[in-house]
This record gives C-alpha cells, sequence and structure tokens, in this order.
C-alpha cells in the first residue's frame, strides 16, 4: 500500500505545471463541485416536495369540507325522516324484502353430497367384504384340508406303529421313543380337527347386520322445518352430513375388521397351530436319521423295514408341507452361509467360527415360511430360527 | 434458491410408548382409530444398531438381542431419567442416553406409520400426545417429552396411560361413571380410579382420585411360572433340566432352544386358558439326549385351576394395590361404577374372576385391551388445539368437545432439611384442577450464621416418610440458591415454592430478600447421592 502511495506521489513531481493544474481543476470538479451540484438538486426536490404536500394538505381540507357539509345534509335528511308520522310504502318494502331460502336447493345439495360419500362407502365396503369372503373361503379350504391331513397321517403312523410291533425287541426299544413323536405328532393333528373351537374361527360367518345411513327427502325437509337463515340451515345440514359420515365410516371401519380379523386367524392358525406340528417332524426326522444308520448297519436284515418305519417322517412332513403349499405357504429358502436378514430369521443362538463371518448364518434350527399371495406379494408367516456366527474380534 | 418444506399432518398422533411395545392411533371419522405398523397394532420397542451404525427398531432389532446383545437395547423405559447410557461400538464417539434410544424408536414408529398406505394422514407427523405410566415421576416425563422433541414431534401433552384408557372407554358412548382402571401388562402393573362425565356435548369431564402401582409384574412373570413348573415335571422325566446347562451335561445349544419351543408353547396354552378350562402342551421331539434318544413334552395337561394356582399370588399382589387405591380415594368397593380392563395379561380369566370376586361385578373387557392406551391418547389429541393455524383437518377427524381433567399429584413432594429430613410440601393425591397447576409455598430459615449459600434437593415418595434416606424417597432435582445475604442464623427467610400443573410437572422456586433461583426439573437435574455435597458441609 505505501509502496503505491509513494509511487503516485513520485509521477506527480515529473508533470508539468499547466497539466498539473488542470489535474487540479479536475479534481475539484470531481470532489467537490459535482458533489454540491447533487445536494442543492437534492434540495430543490425537497422544497418542491413540500410544496406539493402542502398542496396536498389543502386539498385534503377542502374535501374534508366537503364531506362535512354532505353529513349535515344526511343527518337533516335523517331527521326529515323520522319527524315523518308514518313510512311511507315503498320505503317499508325496501326494508322488508330479505333473500327467500332456497330450501329445496339446499337440499338437494345435500343430498348429492351424502350420495357421494355413500358411494365411497359402498365402495369400500364391497372391497373389504370381498376380502374378507376370500379369508372365509381359505378358512373353509384349510378346515378341509386339515381333516384329510389328520386322516391321511392317522393311517401312515398307524402303519409305523404296526411296522415297530413286527421288529425284534432291540430295535423296537431302540425306536420307541421316536415313535413316541410321532404318535404325538398324530395326536396333535387329530386334537385340531376333533377340538372344532380351534378350526371354527377359521370359518366363522359374521354379518355386517347395519346399513349405511342416509336420509330421505322428506327426513330432510323435516329437519329443514322452520329454518329461515341460510347460515343456521347450512349448519344444521353439514351437522347431519357429518352424523351420516360418521356412522357409516363405523360400518366400513367393521367391514374392513371383519376381513382383517379372518386373515389373521387364517394366519395365526397356520402359524401357531399348524407349523409346530411340521416342527415336530422335523426336529424328529434329522436325529433318528443317525439312530437309523447306524441300526441297518447292526441290524441288515431289517433293512427294508427300518428304512419303511424311518419313511413315515417323509410321508408325514410331504403331507403337510403339500398342503400348505396348497394354501400358499412356503417354507423359506435359507442355506448355511447366507448372512442374517432380520426380516425373515431369528437368531436362537450365537457360535463362534474364524472360517466363517460374523452374522452369517450356521446352521438352521427352526424352518421360517412365508404366505405367497396370489399377486406374488410375500408375507412372513413366521420367521426362520437360526444359529449364528459371533466371533470374538 | 428455497428448499422445500415438508408438509405436516393435521393429525395428532396418540402414542402408547410401552416398555416391551409401543402403538399410535389417530382420531378419524368420530373415532379413534390404529394405525397399523409393518401390519402388526404393536411395534416391540426394541433398538439395536447394526455394523455399520445403521440403527434398526421393533421386531427386527428384537431379534438381534441374542446375537448382539451389546448393541441392542430393550425395555429402555425402565431406565428414563436414570443415569444409563451406553456406547455403541459400531458408532463410536456417540454415547446414547435413554431419551436418545426412546427418540429412536418413537422415529423409526412415524416412518412406519408413514409407509401404512391405508391411512392418508396428509403429511409428516408433527403433533401428538405421547403416555406415560401413572407412576412415572417428574424426571421420567420430562426425558419422555424430550424423546419425543428428538423425534421432531411437537409434544401438545403427555397422557398418563390409565386416564388414555380411561378417555378411550368413556368416549364410546355416554357415561357418567366413577371407573377403575386396572392395566396389567407384560412387564408393569398400575390401577387407577377415575370419575367420568362423558354426557356433556362440549366437555367431557374426567377427575382422578387415586392411583397405584407396581413397577415389575406382569404377564412375563406368569410365563416363567408355567415354563418353571413344566419344565420342573420334564426334568423328572427325562432327566435333563433345560434351565441348568452344567447338569444336562453340555447341551447348551439345544437346551436353549428348548426352551423358547416351550416359551412359545406356554404362551399359547396361557391364550388357550382363557377361553378353555384345560389345554394340553405337546413337544414332540423337545430335545435329545446325548445318546440321540428324543424326549418329548407329551400330553402336558394344564387345567386353568393349576395355572391360577401358579400365578395366584401374583394376581394378590394386584388386589391389594386395587385397595390401596380404593382407599386412597376413601371410597367402598360399591362406590366403583365399572372396572376397565387394559393391557393383554388382563385377559387372565383369574384376573376377571378376582375382579368379580372383589366388586360383584363382571369387569369390562369390551375395549381392546392392547391398544386402549393409544386410542385413549388420539381422542385427546384431536380435541387440542394445534399451534399451527394453517394446519386443518376434514371436519369429521375432529371431535366438538374438549376434554377437562382434573388430576391428581402421583408422589409426596418435598425437599430435604436438617438432619436429613424430608419435609412435604405437595402431599400425594392432592387435586390439580383443569384450570391451572397447584402452587404450595413455604418459608424456611438459614441454618447457620453468615450463609449464602443453600442447597435446595428436591425429593418425591410414594409413602409418607420422615427421612429421606428411607427407600421410597428418591431425589429428583437439586439447585443452589446463591447471593443470601449474610446474617446469623434464622434471621435471614428463604422462601420454597412448588409448582404441579397437571401432567405432574413440577417447577421449585427458592428466593431469599436478595436473590431467587429455580428449577424444573429436567433428566439432567438427577444426580447420584454420591456426588452431592455431604450433611457435613451442607448448609440446612
Amino acid at each position: 500500500m505505501s509502496a503505491t502511495k509513494n509511487n503516485i506521489s513520485e509521477d506527480n513531481q515529473s508533470l508539468p505545471d499547466d497539466e498539473k493544474a488542470e489535474e487540479v481543476t479536475k479534481a475539484f470538479q470531481a470532489f467537490v463541485m459535482e458533489p454540491l451540484q447533487k445536494v442543492s438538486l437534492k434540495i430543490e426536490g425537497l422544497k418542491a416536495e413540500l410544496e406539493n404536500r402542502d398542496d396536498r394538505i389543502n386539498k385534503l381540507e377542502e374535501r374534508f369540507k366537503e364531506l362535512e357539509a354532505k353529513f349535515d345534509e344526511i343527518c337533516s335528511h335523517l331527521k326529515q325522516i323520522e319527524s315523518q308520522p308514518s313510512p311511507v310504502k315503498a320505503d317499508k318494502e325496501i326494508v322488508s324484502k330479505e333473500p327467500v331460502l332456497d330450501i329445496q336447493g339446499l337440499i338437494a345439495q345435500a343430498k348429492a353430497e351424502e350420495q357421494e360419500s355413500i358411494k365411497d362407502d359402498e365402495k369400500s365396503i364391497k372391497l373389504c367384504l370381498k376380502n374378507a369372503e376370500f379369508w372365509l373361503e381359505r378358512g373353509k379350504r384349510l378346515k378341509l384340508m386339515i381333516k384329510e391331513a389328520a386322516d391321511a397321517t392317522d393311517d401312515v403312523i398307524a402303519n409305523s406303529n404296526e411296522i415297530l410291533e413286527s421288529l425284534s425287541k432291540e430295535l423296537k426299544k431302540a425306536l420307541e421313543s421316536s415313535q413316541q413323536g410321532l404318535n404325538i405328532i398324530g395326536r396333535m393333528l387329530q386334537r385340531l380337527v376333533n377340538q372344532d373351537d380351534r378350526l371354527k374361527s377359521l370359518v366363522e360367518e359374521i354379518e355386517l347386520a347395519d346399513n349405511l345411513k342416509e336420509l330421505e327427502e322428506d327426513e330432510w325437509m323435516k329437519l329443514m322445518e322452520g329454518e329461515m337463515n341460510e347460515n343456521s340451515a347450512q349448519k344444521k345440514i353439514n351437522k347431519n352430513l357429518d352424523i351420516i359420515r360418521r356412522s357409516n365410516y363405523k360400518l366400513v371401519s367393521k367391514a374392513g375388521d371383519l376381513a382383517e380379523k379372518r386373515q389373521k386367524t387364517w394366519l395365526d392358525f397356520i402359524g401357531k397351530q399348524v407349523l409346530p406340528i411340521l416342527d415336530g417332524i422335523i426336529d424328529g426326522k434329522n436325529p433318528t436319521s443317525i439312530l437309523i444308520d447306524e441300526l441297518m448297519e447292526q441290524y441288515q436284515e431289517s433293512e427294508s423295514k427300518l428304512s419303511e418305519w424311518f419313511n413315515t417322517y417323509f410321508t408325514l412332513s410331504s403331507t403337510i408341507l403339500t398342503m400348505l403349499n396348497d394354501l400358499g405357504v412356503y417354507r423359506m429358502d435359507i442355506e448355511p452361509g447366507m448372512m442374517i436378514d432380520f426380516e425373515r430369521h431369528e437368531p436362537s443362538s450365537v457360535e463362534a467360527d474364524p472360517v466363517m463371518e460374523n452374522e452369517q448364518i450356521k446352521e438352521i434350527s427352526r424352518d421360517g415360511y412365508e404366505y405367497v399371495a396370489h399377486n406374488g406379494n410375500r408375507q412372513t408367516l413366521r420367521v426362520a430360527r437360526v444359529v449364528v456366527i459371533k466371533n470374538n474380534d | 434458491m428455497t428448499a422445500l418444506v415438508e408438509k405436516s399432518s393435521s393429525y395428532v398422533l396418540g402414542i402408547d410408548l410401552g416398555t416391551t411395545n409401543c402403538a399410535a392411533g389417530i382420531y378419524k371419522t368420530g373415532e379413534p382409530e390404529i394405525i397399523n405398523i409393518n401390519g402388526t397394532k404393536t411395534m416391540p420397542s426394541v433398538m439395536s444398531v447394526l455394523k455399520d451404525g445403521e440403527i434398526l427398531v421393533g421386531s427386527q432389532a428384537k431379534s438381534r438381542n441374542l446375537i448382539a446383545p451389546e448393541s441392542t437395547v430393550s425395555s429402555i423405559k425402565r431406565h428414563m431419567a436414570t443415569d444409563w447410557e451406553k456406547e455403541f461400538e459400531e458408532i463410536p464417539g456417540k454415547v446414547f442416553t435413554p431419551v436418545e434410544v426412546s427418540a429412536e424408536i418413537l422415529s423409526k414408529l412415524i416412518d412406519g406409520i408413514l409407509q401404512n398406505e391405508t391411512v392418508d394422514l396428509g403429511g409428516t407427523p408433527k403433533y401428538a400426545v405421547i403416555c406415560v405410566p401413572a407412576n412415572f415421576n417428574d424426571a421420567q416425563k420430562k426425558a419422555t417429552q424430550m424423546a419425543g422433541e428428538l423425534a421432531n414431534l411437537e409434544m401438545l401433552t403427555l397422557l398418563e396411560e390409565p386416564i388414555a384408557a380411561a378417555y378411550a372407554y368413556a368416549l364410546e358412548k355416554e357415561r357418567v361413571q366413577t371407573v377403575l382402571v386396572y392395566d396389567l401388562g407384560g412387564g408393569t402393573f398400575d390401577v387407577s380410579i377415575l370419575e367420568v362425565d362423558s354426557t356433556g356435548n362440549a366437555n367431557k369431564q374426567f377427575k382422578v382420585l387415586a392411583k397405584e402401582g407396581i413397577q415389575k409384574l406382569g404377564g412375563d412373570d406368569f410365563d416363567q411360572r408355567i415354563m418353571k413348573r413344566v419344565a420342573g415335571e420334564f426334568a423328572k422325566a427325562s432327566n435333563i433340566d433345560i434351565y441348568d446347562p452344567d447338569k444336562d451335561q453340555g447341551i447348551t445349544k439345544e437346551a436353549r432352544e428348548a426352551q423358547q419351543k416351550l416359551l412359545e408353547a406356554v404362551i399359547a396354552a396361557k391364550h388357550e386358558l382363557s377361553e378353555a378350562t384345560t389345554t394340553s402342551i405337546d413337544i414332540p421331539n423337545f430335545i435329545h439326549d446325548e445318546t440321540g434318544q428324543p424326549h418329548h413334552i407329551d400330553n402336558f395337561e394344564i387345567t386353568r385351576e393349576q395355572f391360577n394356582e401358579e400365578i395366584h399370588d401374583l394376581i394378590l399382589q394386584t388386589k391389594d394395590s386395587v385397595e390401596k387405591a380404593l382407599s386412597a380415594a376413601k371410597f367402598e368397593i360399591e362406590d366403583i361404577d365399572r372396572i376397565i380392563l387394559v393391557g393383554g395379561s388382563s385377559k387372565i380369566p383369574l384376573v376377571k374372576e378376582m375382579l368379580h370376586e372383589m366388586f360383584g361385578k363382571e369387569p369390562y373387557s369390551d375395549t381392546d385391551p392392547d391398544t386402549a392406551i393409544a386410542r385413549g391418547a388420539a381422542i385427546l389429541g384431536a380435541t387440542m388445539m394445534l399451534p399451527d393455524p394453517e394446519l386443518e383437518r376434514p371436519e369429521e377427524d375432529t371431535p366438538e368437545f374438549v376434554i377437562d381433567i382434573d388430576n391428581i399429584v402421583t408422589h409426596n413432594l418435598g425437599i430435604e432439611v436438617v438432619g436429613g429430613k424430608f419435609n412435604c410440601l405437595i402431599p400425594k393425591d392432592t387435586e390439580i384442577p383443569a384450570e391451572g397447576p397447584v402452587t404450595v409455598s413455604k418459608e424456611y430459615t438459614t441454618p447457620e450464621d453468615n450463609i449464602t449459600e443453600l442447597a435446595i434437593i428436591v425429593f418425591q415418595s410414594s409413602e409418607d416418610v420422615e427421612y429421606v434416606s428411607s427407600d421410597s424417597a428418591k431425589c429428583i432435582g437439586e439447585f443452589f440458591l446463591k447471593g443470601i445475604p449474610p446474617k446469623p442464623r434464622g434471621e435471614e427467610n428463604i422462601d420454597v415454592e412448588f409448582e404441579i400443573d397437571s401432567q405432574n410437572l413440577l417447577k421449585v422456586k427458592a428466593s431469599s430478600s436478595s436473590s431467587s433461583d429455580e428449577l424444573e426439573i429436567r433428566e439432567s437435574n438427577i444426580i447420584d447421592r454420591q456426588q452431592r455435597i455431604t450433611p457435613d458441609n451442607k448448609s440446612r
């Protein structure tokens, strides 16, 4: 900064006198004269504005005087009217003339709004009832299929008991506990059928007794009786439309709840009553297969009988799985090594395994199932229980 | 360039932020409606942090409890307004408080609500009424409020859970009754007595007369009792104790899986016993021993009578609380017109039998006990004026009435004075009228010469106590009144004023002739007794 200043100062010293004078004049013009001119122009402007303002005040005063005169004139006219003994006919007509309330028009408008809302509600109820009907049909089908599966498994389990009886004492003893498991499975299925309450809820018919509320035209007319004022009539109409909407919405909710309840009952029945039976079969099948292999090796003469007996597990699981698949319920496709997905898997325990990554699935301790709707939408019916890797870092 | 502003919903969410599960509802077309979260009416109140720092809430988080217990938090409601905090390995440097965990749960609850396509809220939820247990202290309430604010919710008010249930009941139709709300959930029990009058078109009147509760009693205890019984019988028959890994020769994983199987079967049996008088538990291939032999739970019959025997003493504890509440309200059995059941465990027949025997009338169970609280909160929310006047709801989604509530003070409230004594300013059960807070002030004097500073230590107690060291007395806040003019002992007056509003939120003011200070009981004021000044140097 100081260097630039010094430079400027040095340059000026080298200019001739006349040029210097010109420079000074220019600077004087720029820094003194021009701002001075601007200030005087501003003062002129302000003066003019003040004059204008005076003008405007004068004009306002004149207007005020005019209005005062007008006010006096009106007052004297009013006094004249008051002093008249009776109002003229024409005046009376003007005073009593009020807009005629179009009750019919208002009711027509209310009916239109009411019908529009009823149409929407009917549409929603129809949709919910269709859904409820769908789940009722599913319930009936499930009930029928459970009965068929129970009968089929009864035969299969009876057959397994017969095979067991035909085996040697040692083999019988070795498989006794596994057979007890199979018998429990058969009893669980039969109980589903015999204790009708469990299946009854699936096919329970629930009627929606009430119809959608609406007011007939004469009812609207009755409501409007004595109404003279448009605002109050409109308020009354709105209030009644509101009552109708609320009452009808209750029916829409009821229909929605019905569909939801049937769907929940159906899915709960599968999840809480049927799947534990399938779990029991699978929990028995896997460890028994090791035992059967050992027994087959040890008692080769009974190999085919043992194989036939062990086949009971496959027949039972396949009967129930086929039934479930027919109803749209599928076992989740999970393999060890997959990373856990908390939307579909639930850890039952954790294990360390240095060759595997944390949160990888080591084994499946209980299968997961999902319901696949006709439109392909998948819904987790029951999460799979898995053993998950957790290495201490 | 101006950024777009998210449109706020004009609906007020009614939220039941439960210990185990939470639920939310709104008021629509004249009645409260629960909003399903991922297809269910309730969402587990559990939070878990994934490896990459992502936060899971709800059933997915609950699933992670076993695999990553150190990264998963459940039942955070029990820690509200305590010094609990947690730093997750996955989010280093960030310490979570109960308020923050609750805020995460609330945020995810809102996300779930927004994903529900069947409910049109017309924007992002902004306003809420959150429910809290009746026995929550002021600090716990403040902490809940802060959690709501942190989840970007503007709290119109907090509402006590039994009162919310009473709203849901009383507004089903016009009623003038004295009701007893019996709320037995998964982990806690509350009982409240209220007068309700919902006959007025413009005003619905509620008055709380008494509140009692047991902090740790609920359906989980019942399940455990039955599990122990079944497992005990199973152990006798098989010699395998699924509760003792040492005894069952190292089949810990199997034992744990067996416990899970049994828990599910016991819960199913418990539900069945609500309808039937007998049920049986069958678990084929329950567990395999070391030789590979399967052991089953084979037709283990449980009658309702046996189930009742198992849980009888626990139900009797709730009966004691009901009696305490009646005596606090100075009521006789016949003064109660209706008993309202709330909470999933209230469906147990023994509960109904006990109450029927006690009151000579059947308890009311038409209201869905799992969602009554959220529905009551939704009703109150809809009656409240929105701070943003530009937000408008359809007329039919706004009730034409307002709700007036006269509450009572939940605890004895006071300060510590010389000798570690509890000096009560506002006794428990003091009425708080709807129109304004209750204010009580007391005059104290300086205990020593030339004191310029005094610690005002605020305590609450559910029982009448003499000393602050008593079990039921809890310190809920502390502040120093400074600038006291130095005078000889007893010559300077110290005024202490307590102000409590209908939400049971407390404000404490203290003043001397030349200074004053005040305290709102907030979470940050909760202090450990050890950290406070010792009695020797404390100015009392």
